[in-house]
């Protein structure tokens, strides 16, 4: 079986426990907690209470926010170590204990407090930065100005304006001036349609001057500055350059502190763990001194489970484990695979695990997944390519569990896409000629038929497995109304319809019993679709309904067209890029060097779109014509007391050899 | 000009054909890729490491064109100016389904991978049923691709 056995505990111990309890488990790490919490019983509410901390859990949860914060901006102070270099290296392995020990002794808030203030003298820096920025922009219209601007205050006999007049409006304004006696009108600067300009006018004057402008659209700007204008712009300049100089030693500090990131991943890390930790209890209920816990464990592990109860609580509990009820909702899911089946689980999981009383489908659409995506590809040299470069990332980078799973999963289908690009004699779209098993030239009609052959054996064989499950739960009769007459009608069909089509194809005989396996099955299938129903015209309803099932059936089959369609079209893609490539080969050099460039890229990119709708089509035919015939999922995963890391692998004393 | 049909009639409606699966098919999956990249794009200014991501579902609705284009290049090697009238005809009709199927499956297909470009946003660990849901839209391509591949290949020369 691939879906691992468990046993359900239930466990009453003391609430003064609790913790050294729950860092015994979480050592232990394979349990998996049941929400009591959400199924409290009525009758119980007066005398147990939900255990409940949220002060604690906010109170580590800001220490996993700070880390984390304290992480990322470590982070941007990398030197970019290329990535390639972390995946050569890898994820670093330590135990749950060496992360608990090493965040313990690192004093998280001091250096949290340093590179925290480190962040604000870079931000204030930044923003005196911007605001000099700002005053240097509004300074730059006026900087043509030759005398300093507290003089031009202060000139005693007449008044100064400096300010903003709209382009249009400007040359207006010259012409009504001349009517004054004593002026004098300078446009400083000119930027996007405004005028920067500087007006006197003798004090007696000053106030029909200030009309004239403001009739013109003046908007007066004073100058912020008191010697010369480009003084003080270098003035600013220079405080710029020393604020960045200033950010640039912080920066080199931060940099410095480089050495604590791994420091701050571990406390990191172990905040995560103990917030898991934590929180896990608030599935507990109590009462004023005991703690009821219930859950799962892996039943291999139940012995060691029990042990370690035992030496965390002497003789303090009450424990009792018993295998867990094969159609309780509520068991949580493993899957356990061998090495080809596991590089296929993430797609189970992507769909829904299965309950605990279903099967496991990995082992089940694995080969056929492989298979079928091989064939949608079907290129050798696309193959040759998946395959070498799945088998280098494996040697070259050390990469940790699901990473390996998935380069796996890569190289099976692409074994699969070389077996298939043999067979269509397929290289690089015809690069080189090879001898062919089918043409896809010439042979469409049987690479057609072949398709609706593995639709038939795919899905008869998913049939297969629900009519396997239901005689294992012994529902034998269930198996023979929904699958076994399914096969004796689909079987007649094909034959009849073969015949339909191929005239004089099968013999006389062989017909006469293909027609009636058919009549005799939709029968038996009208009469027993139906038996859940009550009355007996949803009985009749419900077999009728069950016989128009076949419209589905056909479009199943029709489904699997996709093998031979998806196989062409990036077949024929490859033969027309060669074509081109071809083309300019024959023409001068140059051209033709563009030509292998194009080539190599249009290759690669065909490829890349050959294996993606691969991938996604195997998906389809999995999900719906598959699962379709027997399979629900809808299982909870298996949620241990350990949380995954991103920046280690974290071993456990007892974990479970995989 | 009436000769002039009787003459050059069949490679004229030939060449109609490879426009027509190329030209059609080639818009709707302009039409799908081009929503789904808009999408795409508001995705990445938040979370730029959903790129991977987004760009598989992005490039869903693209295989529409590539089929177009497929049966576009295969009439194409066909084509001689000795073609008679109603071969034309016959190579123009093989190209409708792809064209067509192809022109509103793309845009369709689009729409849908937007949709799974919103998923990819709001549930990440549930994208793939967005991709899923847009294969299904592709199952109507596949089908049009391969009549107008068996239709072209019955059309005797």
């Amino acid at each position: 079986m691939a879906i691992v056995k468990m046993s359900k505990f239930n466990l009453f111990s003391f609430d003064y426990d609790r913790q050294r309890l729950m860092d015994h488990l979480q050592k232990f790490e394979y349990v998996h907690f049941n929400d009591l919490q959400e199924n409290e019983d009525e009758r119980l509410k007066d005398e147990v209470q939900q255990v409940r901390i949220p002060e604690r859990l906010v109170e580590i949860n800001e220490d996993i926010v700070k880390a984390q914060w304290a992480i990322d901006f470590l982070e941007k102070h990398q030197q970019k170590q290329s990535s390639l270099k972390a995946l050569i290296q890898g994820k670093k392995t330590y135990s749950l204990e060496h992360i608990a020990e090493r965040a313990n002794s690192f004093d998280f808030e001091e250096h949290y407090e340093v590179l925290n203030r480190y962040s604000e003298e870079i931000s204030e820096n930044n923003q005196e930065i911007q605001n000099l920025k700002g005053e240097i922009e509004e300074l730059h219209p006026w900087r043509s100005i030759d005398i300093k601007v507290q003089d031009l205050k202060q000139i005693q006999r007449v008044k100064t304006f400096t300010g903003t007049i709209p382009e249009k409006f400007y040359p207006n304004l010259q012409r009504e001036i001349k009517d004054l006696e004593e002026c004098y009108l300078e446009m400083i600067s000119y930027t996007d349609k405004f005028y920067y300009i500087l007006g006197i006018a003798t004090k007696e004057e000053a106030s029909q001057f200030l009309d004239i402008l403001r009739g013109n659209g003046y908007t007066p700007v004073e100058i912020k500055s008191e010697g010369l204008v480009p003084e003080k712009i270098q003035e600013y300049k220079k405080i710029i350059e020393t604020k960045k100089e200033d950010n640039k030693k912080v920066e080199q500090k931060v940099v410095d502190y480089l050495r604590y990131l791994e420091d701050f991943q571990i406390y990191h890390d172990a905040m995560k763990n103990r917030y898991l930790k934590e929180a896990s209890t608030e599935n507990f209920l109590k009462t004023d001194t005991i703690d009821i816990i219930e859950g799962f464990v892996p039943t291999d592990l139940v012995d060691e489970f029990e042990n370690r109860v035992k030496d965390t609580l002497g003789t303090d509990y009450y424990l009792t484990v018993k295998d867990a009820d094969r159609d309780d909702p509520d068991v949580p899911i493993i899957l356990k695979n061998n090495k080809f089946a596991k590089a296929f689980e993430s797609l189970t999981k992507m769909y829904s695990l299965p309950r605990y009383n279903e099967i496991d489908p990995t082992p089940l659409f694995a080969p056929f997944y492989a298979f079928f995506a091989g064939m949608m590809v079907g290129d050798l040299g696309y193959g040759l390519i998946g395959f070498i470069a799945t088998i280098i990332g494996n040697k070259v980078f050390n990469l940790d569990e699901d990473k390996k799973n998935l380069l796996r999963f890569f190289m099976y289908l692409s074994l699969m896409t070389m077996f298939w690009g043999a067979i269509y004699g397929s290289f690089f779209g015809g690069l080189i000629e090879l001898p062919a098993l089918l043409d896809t030239n010439k042979d469409y009609i049987p690479i057609m038929l072949i398709s609706l052959g593995f639709a038939l054996i795919h899905l008869f064989f998913s049939v297969g497995i629900d009519a396997y499950m239901k005689f294992r739960d012994g529902k034998p009769l269930d198996a023979l109304f929904d699958d076994i007459l399914w096969y004796i009608l689909l079987i007649g069909v094909i034959i009849l319809v073969a015949e339909f089509l191929g005239n004089g194809l099968v013999p006389p005989m062989v017909q006469t019993i293909a027609k009636w396996m058919a009549i005799i099955a939709a029968l038996g299938i009208i009469l027993t679709g139906g038996r859940d129903s009550k009355s007996i015209g949803g009985k009749i309803g419900g077999g009728i309904y069950s016989l128009y099932n076949i419209s589905g059936w056909l479009g199943d089959f029709v489904s699997y067209l996709r093998l031979m369609a998806l196989g062409l079209a990036s077949a024929f893609i490859g033969v027309a890029i060669n074509i081109i490539v071809e083309m300019m080969m024959d023409s001068n050099i140059i051209i033709g060097l563009a030509g292998i460039l194009i080539f190599v890229v249009f290759h690669l990119f065909n490829m890349f779109l050959a294996y993606l709708s691969a991938y996604v089509h195997s998906a389809r035919l999995t999900y719906v014509e598959m699962f379709n015939k027997f399979y629900e999922g809808g299982g909870k995963p298996f949620k241990s007391l350990v949380e995954s890391s991103d920046y280690f692998t974290i071993k456990n004393e007892s974990r479970r050899k995989k | 000009m009436g000769e002039f049909f009787v003459n050059y009639g069949g490679i004229i409606l030939g060449a109609f054909g490879v426009a027509v699966a190329a030209l059609f098919a080639g818009i709707g999956s302009a039409l799908g890729v081009g929503a789904a990249g808009e999408a795409a794009a508001g995705v990445v200014i938040e979370e730029p490491e959903k790129f991977g991501k987004s760009l598989v579902l992005q490039l869903l609705p693209g295989t529409q064109g590539l089929y177009g284009f497929v049966i576009g290049i295969l009439i194409l090697f066909r084509l001689d100016p000795s073609m008679s009238f109603s071969q034309g005809l016959l190579y123009l009709a093989a190209a409708c389904p792809i064209g067509f199927v192809g022109l509103v499956s793309g845009k369709a297909q689009g729409k849908v991978a937007v949709a799974g470009i919103n998923i990819l946003a709001k549930n990440e660990s549930q994208q793939v049923k967005g991709i899923i849901y847009a294969v299904m839209v592709e199952m109507y391509a596949i089908l049009a691709f391969a009549i107008s591949f068996l239709m072209m290949n019955n059309i005797v020369a």
